[in-house]
């Protein structure tokens, strides 16, 4: 599959970037959009440097394309690319922005779609306005997007959405390929919704050890309508499953220590309280 | 008794709904609702909750301690700037509180509801119930809530901004909420039972936090409110309860001293609404505004439950009778009382 071929190459680029896979080479011309340090992956608390705008970024085969970002409230903003690394110009607001870039060659159209989130004040709208404006001909929509406490993780599966001209695109197969080089496809059912799962696949985790490694997947899509190839990637960061050093098994028995403590408690208090009256 | 005439129960169905709202909004209107509400509800509502329909305050003040304020002082920053968030908070957190004050607790809390459901299930499996606390337990206990708030809530996660402590102790407070347990686990999410074995502190936060909830879970089923007396929410309620709307009025009559009903039947054991006799206001610090001091006081207008003065719930001696007969069938309606009858009614036979 062509589409595979082209994800998996563009993820060895990542991995090559963040460390945390061996270099190999990169086919010719894909297009790609992501954060330079691995704080901007579109998170809250804990992950980013707390900075709003001013991060930067890196645009991999950008040329002749459009770079968009639509800010909280739904207003796209334009941004002028000067080069393959730049800064997201701020925006006056908070909270989560969705970048988008076009660009279309003879017979194909491109585009790459990223959601950040911007440290700060509340924008006043939520993220669901963002994430029901169209803002590629093609494009995969996270639904839902990650907020608070929850985040990619290794090892999940996760709900998204297609979606052609603003409308559900149905029996259409979607891709999702780690930096890592692994994936999991699915086909649209007909609301557009198809559920991925992304692979545990981070090297040399050591079980019972705190490891915050964190790598880039992206969720591809192709469409042929007419003359026209679509092809639409989403990019997002995935982290370790915690669960790597957190065990489910040993906190049931705990509740169940405090359970019988409680029980012991209880027979106690019980007991007094007879005696006293 | 007509149900809808009874406060308790007119209560544990708002209780219900509030419960239904804050875990599972999200799912009626989205999972975003509550970038829209306030982030600050004055009751224990979890972000890891993702479908709740807003958040728990405390959350904000930890983070807000731990990655602003504590950051800035480290930094040499503006100290106004690191301080407006936590300020912002606090607004969104007393205009909503100004509306109901503390009755958020035990109106509103989810935690304060699954509480009060496991006491009626203890209730109806016959468990032998503790109806109230020994006022030295309920002396001791008191003090913790504050102890908590001041130190899991302000003081580890200030520290921790400041570097003085490690990341892990940004947020102390939500590692052993049980509220993270419960309203995770009540959408199906079990990903917040665990022992964390990635260093000390997270081990012991996380060995407290299960040990808390199996504790809390069994308690619940025979000790009025077991978590609510240590809730931090409790204590900042506490400290804003003098700006709340609503209120808990005593207008004490000598037959007072000789009553101490309002006190019995006190799910958090608050045995100075019967010894007070001077205040009016006696909404006290561990009040959850519930009425139900108010609902067994046999005397007319004594206990008021009052919204900007005006009285909205009155005792009266005509609703404490109704009130006190529908509470012992209530009584009597458990798996106990049903296998005695049995017992009893095999024996007549033989």
């Amino acid at each position: 599959m062509a589409i595979k071929a082209g994800i998996i190459s563009s993820f060895i680029l990542f991995a090559v970037l963040y460390g945390t896979a061996p270099a190999a080479g990169l086919l010719d011309g894909e297009l790609m959009f992501h954060p330079m340090n691995q704080g901007g992956g579109g998170h809250q608390h804990g992950q980013s440097s707390g900075r709003p705008g001013g991060k930067a970024y890196m645009l991999m085969n950008g040329k002749n394309s459009i770079m968009r970002m639509w800010k909280p409230d739904g207003e796209p903003v334009t941004i002028e690319i000067s080069g393959d690394y730049f800064d997201l110009p701020k925006t006056g607001v908070d909270n989560y922005h969705a970048v988008v870039v076009d660009r279309k060659l003879e017979g194909v159209q491109d585009s790459y779609v990223r959601y950040i989130y911007r440290r700060g004040k509340p924008a006043g709208h939520s993220p669901a306005e963002l994430l029901a404006i169209s803002k590629s001909t093609l494009e995969v929509v996270p639904d839902p997007l990650p907020r608070e406490h929850q985040r990619y993780q290794s090892g999940e599966t996760w709900p998204f959405m297609v979606r052609f001209k603003g409308e559900p695109l149905a029996n259409v197969e979607v891709a999702l390929k780690t930096a890592h080089g692994n994936g999991s496809d699915a086909v649209s059912d007909k609301e557009g919704r198809v559920r991925l799962h992304i692979p545990d696949d981070f090297f040399d985790v050591v079980e019972w050890e705190r490891d915050k490694r964190r790598a880039d997947f992206a969720v591809t899509v192709e469409h042929q309508d007419g003359a026209m190839r679509y092809r639409s990637h989403l990019g997002a960061q995935y982290e370790l499953n915690p669960m790597h050093w957190r065990s489910t098994t040993l906190g049931v028995l705990v509740i169940g220590i405090g359970m019988l403590a409680g029980a012991f408690l209880g027979r106690v208090r019980g007991r007094d309280s007879r005696e006293a009256g | 008794m007509n149900p809808f005439r009874n406060l308790s129960v007119i209560r544990k169905l708002v209780q219900l709904a509030a419960f239904v709202f804050f875990v599972y909004g999200g799912v009626i209107v989205g999972p975003y609702l509550a970038d829209k509400l306030s982030i600050a509800l004055p009751a224990l509502s979890c972000a890891y909750d993702t479908q709740a329909a807003d958040l728990c305050t405390l959350i904000p003040f930890q983070h807000q301690m731990d990655h602003r304020l504590g950051t800035v002082i480290a930094n040499g920053g503006n100290f106004m700037m690191g301080l407006m968030p936590t300020l912002i908070t606090l607004g969104t957190f007393l205009l909503l509180f100004v509306i109901l004050n503390k009755a958020f607790c035990g109106w509103v809390c989810p935690l304060g509801a699954f509480q009060e459901f496991l006491h009626i299930v203890g209730q109806k499996l016959g468990l032998r119930r503790h109806e109230s606390l020994g006022a030295e337990t309920v002396r001791r206990i008191r003090p913790l809530k504050w102890l908590i708030l001041v130190v899991l809530v302000f003081m580890f996660p200030l520290m921790t901004g400041l570097g003085w402590l490690n990341h892990d102790l940004g947020d102390p407070f939500c590692r052993i909420c049980p509220s993270r347990i419960l309203t995770s686990l009540a959408t199906g999410d079990t990903s917040q039972v665990y022992v964390n074995t990635a260093n000390a502190t997270t081990l012991i936060f996380s060995l407290i936090a299960d040990f808390l909830f199996g504790l809390m879970i069994v308690l619940g089923l025979t000790v009025r409110q077991p978590f609510c007396r240590i809730c931090p929410m409790l204590a900042l309620h506490a400290v804003f309860r003098k700006i709340g709307l609503l209120r808990l009025v005593k207008n004490s009559k000598p037959r007072c001293d000789k009553c101490g009903l309002c006190a019995k039947v006190c799910p958090m054991d608050i045995r100075e609404i019967h010894t007070e006799m001077e205040k009016r206001d006696v909404t006290f610090e561990d009040c959850t505004l519930c009425g139900r001091c108010v609902e067994f006081c046999p005397d007319k207008d004594v206990l008021q439950l009052k919204y900007l003065g005006f009285p909205v719930f009155s005792a009266s001696p005509a609703y404490f009778k109704k009130r006190n007969k529908a509470q012992k069938l209530w009584e009597k309606a458990n798996l106990a009382a049903l296998r005695k009858r049995r017992a009893e009614a095999g024996k007549a036979e033989t």
